[in-house]
Parts: C-alpha cells; sequence; structure tokens
C-alpha cells in the first residue's frame, strides 16, 4: 500500500474518509502529524463537521496523538559511527 | 667555562645555575635578535603581559611583552597579523620555558593568513558560495543528526550532553575527522559528503573547539566550502568559540556560535513538544466544548422555526381576513337591488316609448329576478363563505401541526446528538461492539466464531461469537 516516494502526503481530507492505512500513519514525521492533529482537532471544535465524521475526527487525532508520543519517547539517545575508510 | 665542567663530569650546577648560565649565554651571542613572522595563540594577561608566539611555515617561537611596553604599542596585535620582532632569548627560569623577551613589535603589513582569508573569502562570495538566497531551514525534528568533528576532546562530549538533554531519544551519527593539520579540510570534507550519502540524517553539524587562526585554518579551505555548500541536508557551523569567524560558516546554512549551540539549534526540546501534544489531546478530549457549536446550531434552527411558523400563520390569516371581506362586499341583495333600479329605469323607458306593455315588461321582470336569484344564490355565497372559513382551519390546523413536527424533529435531533456522543454513549452502559474494526449494527454483519471487540468506557473487551437470536 506505500505509495512510491519518500513523502507520503496525507491530508486532513483523505484522513477523516478513512483513506488513510494506520502504517501510512505511523511513516508520517513528526512535523506532519502534528500539523495533521492541529488540523483535526480545529476542525472538530469548528462544528462545522457532520456529527459522524466529527467522531471520526476524534478517533483519527487519538491515533496520530499515539504515533506523537511514540515518536518522542524511546531510548537514550546513541551515538553511531559511520564507517570511515 | 662551565660548560666544559658539565662535559667533563667533574663539577654538576645547580639547575637555577645552569639556567643563568644558558642566559648568560644566549645574552652573550644574541644581545638582540631580529625576526619576523606571524602572531598566533595570543593571550593578554591580567597583569597586561602579552603572552604570544609567532611563526612562519616551519618554526615557532614563545613570546612575552611585558605590559608596561605593550602599553606604548600603536597597533592592536591580533592572530595572524604579521609582525616584526625585536628581542631577546631567555629562558624562564621558573618553568624551562624557552622565549623571547619581546622590546619591540612592529606590525608588518597584513598577516598572510589573514591575507589569504580575505582573499579566499572575496573569491568564494564571487562564486555564489554564501549566497543568502540559498540558506535553508532546519528541518522541525530530524530523524538523526550527523556530527562531523573530532571524535577526541570535549566538543563531541559537550554536545552529546546538549543533545540529550533537549531530546533523548535522539540518533547521532558520528562522521570522525581530524579537525586540524594537513590534509584536515579534505578528511572534513569527505566526512560530510559520506554523511549526506548515507542519507541517515537530516541536519549535519560541522564542529570544533576554538583555537588560533592557524588551528582553524582547514574550515577554511575550499574544500570544506564546497562540501557544505554541496550537502543536501541543511549543515550548522559550530566551529570556534563566538568570534571565530570561518569560511565554513558562511557557506553553512546556519552559523552557531560554538559546537554546543549548535547542538541546541538542531533539535527541539522534547518536553516542549510533548506539552504541545498534550493540549491538543485536551482540546480533542473536550467534547463540551466541541459540541458546543453544534447545540448552537440547533438553537439557531429552532428559532428560525418558530419564526417561520408564524410568518406562515400570520400570512394565512391576512388571506382569510381578505377572502372575507371581499365576500362580504358581494351582497346579493344589493346585486338584485342594484339590477332592479336599472330595469325600473329601463322599464319606464319602454313604457314611454309605448313600445310593450307594462304587463308584459313586469313579467319579464319577474323572470329576470328569478333568473338572477338562480345565478347568485345567496345560499351558495354563504356555502363559499363557509368552504373558506373551512380552508382558513384546516390551514391554521396544517401549520400547528407542521410546527409540532418540527419540534418534535428537533427534540430528536438534540437527542440523536446525545445519545451519539461516544463517551456518553458508552457511560450509560451501551457499547460499541466492532468486526475487523468497524461498527456493526446487524445481527447479518457478523457470523459464528467471528472475533468482536467490545468498546466499553473504560477500554476493549475481546470475544468471540457464539450464537445470534433475531429480535421479534
Amino acid at each position: 500500500m506505500a505509495k512510491a516516494g519518500k513523502e507520503t502526503v496525507v491530508t486532513l481530507e483523505a484522513l477523516v474518509s478513512g483513506e488513510v492505512s494506520e502504517a501510512q500513519v505511523d511513516a508520517l514525521s513528526f512535523e506532519q502529524a502534528l500539523k495533521l492533529l492541529e488540523e483535526v482537532v480545529t476542525s472538530v471544535e469548528s462544528g462545522s463537521l457532520p456529527l459522524d465524521r466529527a467522531i471520526g475526527s476524534y478517533e483519527h487525532g487519538t491515533a496520530l496523538i499515539k504515533h506523537l508520543r511514540k515518536l518522542l519517547s524511546g531510548a537514550e539517545e546513541k551515538l553511531r559511527m559511520l564507517n570511515q575508510g | 667555562m662551565a660548560i666544559h665542567a658539565a662535559k667533563s663530569g667533574d663539577s654538576y650546577l645547580t639547575v637555577s645555575e645552569a639556567t643563568r648560565q644558558i642566559n648568560d649565554t644566549f645574552e652573550a651571542y644574541f644581545p638582540q635578535l631580529l625576526f619576523h613572522g606571524e602572531i598566533s595563540q595570543l593571550t593578554v594577561a591580567a597583569s597586561g603581559h602579552l603572552y604570544f608566539s609567532v611563526k612562519d611555515q616551519g618554526a615557532q617561537l614563545s613570546c612575552v611583552m611585558w605590559a608596561g611596553m605593550a602599553r606604548t604599542l600603536s597597533f592592536k596585535p591580533a592572530q595572524g597579523v604579521a609582525v616584526r620582532v625585536h628581542g631577546r632569548p631567555n629562558v624562564y627560569a621558573q618553568t624551562g620555558r624557552f622565549q623571547i623577551v619581546v622590546s619591540r613589535l612592529l606590525e608588518d603589513g597584513e598577516g598572510e593568513l589573514q591575507r589569504k582569508f580575505i582573499e579566499l573569502k572575496d573569491r568564494l562570495q564571487r562564486e555564489g558560495f554564501f549566497s543568502v538566497e540559498r540558506k535553508r531551514p532546519l528541518p522541525f525534528l530530524p530523524r538523526a543528526v550527523g556530527l562531523v568533528t573530532s571524535r577526541t576532546g570535549a566538543v563531541l562530549h559537550d554536545m552529546m550532553v546538549k543533545l540529550r538533554e533537549r531530546f533523548p531519544s535522539m540518533v547521532v551519527y558520528l562522521s570522525e575527522t581530524r579537525v586540524q593539520g594537513e590534509g584536515a579540510a579534505d578528511e572534513i570534507a569527505t566526512a560530510i559528503r559520506k554523511l549526506d550519502d548515507s542519507r541517515l540524517v537530516d541536519v549535519i553539524i560541522v564542529a570544533r573547539g576554538g583555537g588560533s587562526l592557524e588551528d582553524l585554518w582547514a574550515f577554511n579551505e575550499e574544500a570544506v566550502v564546497k562540501a557544505v555548500f554541496a550537502c543536501s541536508v541543511p549543515v550548522v557551523s559550530g566551529v570556534g568559540h563566538e568570534t571565530d569567524t570561518t569560511l565554513c560558516d558562511f557557506a553553512a546554512d546556519v552559523r552557531a556560535p560554538t559546537p554546543t549551540a549548535a547542538a541546541e539549534m538542531v533539535v527541539p526540546k522534547v518536553t516542549d513538544l510533548l506539552q504541545r501534544v498534550s493540549e491538543l489531546e485536551r482540546r480533542l478530549r473536550d467534547f463540551d466544548r466541541w459540541l458546543q457549536p453544534m447545540v448552537q446550531r440547533i438553537d439557531d434552527l429552532a428559532l428560525r422555526l418558530d419564526t417561520r411558523a408564524s410568518a406562515v400563520v400570520a400570512e394565512g390569516s391576512l388571506r382569510i381576513k381578505a377572502a372575507e371581506a371581499k365576500l362580504a362586499s358581494i351582497r346579493p341583495d344589493k346585486v338584485i337591488e342594484l339590477l332592479r333600479g336599472k330595469i325600473e329605469i329601463f322599464h319606464g323607458r319602454l313604457y314611454r316609448m309605448g313600445m310593450a306593455s307594462t304587463d308584459r315588461l313586469n313579467t319579464n321582470v319577474s323572470e329576470l329576478r328569478d333568473r338572477l336569484r338562480r345565478a347568485i344564490p345567496t345560499e351558495r355565497v354563504e356555502h363559499y363563505r363557509s368552504a373558506v372559513d373551512t380552508l382558513g382551519g384546516r390551514l391554521l390546523v396544517g401549520v400547528k401541526r407542521g410546527l409540532e413536527d418540527a419540534k418534535a424533529q428537533l427534540l430528536g435531533l438534540g437527542l440523536r446528538l446525545d445519545s451519539t456522543n461516544p463517551q456518553r454513549v458508552l457511560e450509560r452502559g451501551y457499547s460499541i461492539v466492532r468486526v475487523g474494526g468497524k461498527p456493526i449494527r446487524s445481527l447479518v454483519e457478523v457470523s459464528d466464531g467471528q472475533d468482536v471487540e467490545i468498546s466499553v468506557t473504560d477500554g476493549k473487551i475481546l470475544g468471540t461469537v457464539t450464537g445470534r437470536s433475531m429480535q421479534r
């Protein structure tokens, strides 16, 4: 399902209409995911969404929060050597 | 002489005596030494004494200039400045350090390295390597950070401490290189290219601790400038101290005053980010707040419905009143009266003309009256009037019923809105059953043996369908 190219652009529209797989959410960069989450929260707060889509957005927002937290947590930093030679 | 005595081995001097003899010898042979070179490693002591080296490509001499002498200098000594030196050699007894005690220091034009630096800077500037339009912003949160620096020394350690402090889980790749000496520039350039080619990092820091112009020289060389320029990810230059400027700084996307400051620039503080995520999470979970606009919209719709209903009723009754007024104005008796009058006039005229008998005319008039009665009978008028009344009544009833329906619908909408609030639904003891992540509404959406997921207020229950029964 992964699209070609290194940057997969996920739009708010695609997210709330359920076209985005869990794997695609996991592949989002922190910046992208944060931007999407901000859009989800803003659109939900605006009250302009139909109720079912607002509830769907709530679920997608929760998934994004999970992904963001995962990106921020993790083991202590590792210093890796780049092979010289 | 004492020197010969030491050689023969029959008499040993104390260290102090040896030092004094060395200094006496220097004094005798070099009462005044003249040489020229470039200043490097300049230190101004608190006492005002100047300590520095004067060097050329192959050698360097440690120099000291006493504060009183230093105050008379006509120029400001600095790294790389070419100078002519008058002084005498001396071994500083306390440390055994060989040094030149400078009695006179003259500026000898621009320092060789300084001149080279400016020339190279001007040329690379013209060639566009320092162009401001080319500077790229740093990534918001890099996947990994690349470091180009020496493996030994405090610089790497200090940067790692700073990175760990800000973002503990950040992955750091070190592309090790020498940072000074012959061939260091090519090594630095290669280290940058290797990191870039690895595609492992989103930002690169090129770093080195502070030092003299010569120490930092590798970072002024074309090879480094070109490697920084060609790098596909943004480069932060953290070379030397705040006051040191290298051509690497000019070529980099961002110049950091120190290596530690560079580390600080490339990663955000994880605590700040967590705070932002938590804030968004709080807003997302704030049902009341995001349901508020919907409630407001329903209130608004209800208000508009009320207004519309009153308008319909008002319009209906206005039309009924108009119809009544119109009916009232058509009074059959008055019409008959009017016609009768006209017939009388006609009759009179006919009579006067003697064209027909009065009796005949009277008969005609009676007939005419009957026909007229049949044409506009009072009963029919009454019938119309009551029909209009009924219509008016039905209109009112209809409007009222419409209003009731709308209100009922509104109530339903409110209930549905409330019932679809997932949290509240779950809190009331209902649960959402999902198969393969999709909520199910009907028996036909599941089959026996299928796994189901039941969401309740505080989590999920997993189960298997063991049977189904149709609700009767």
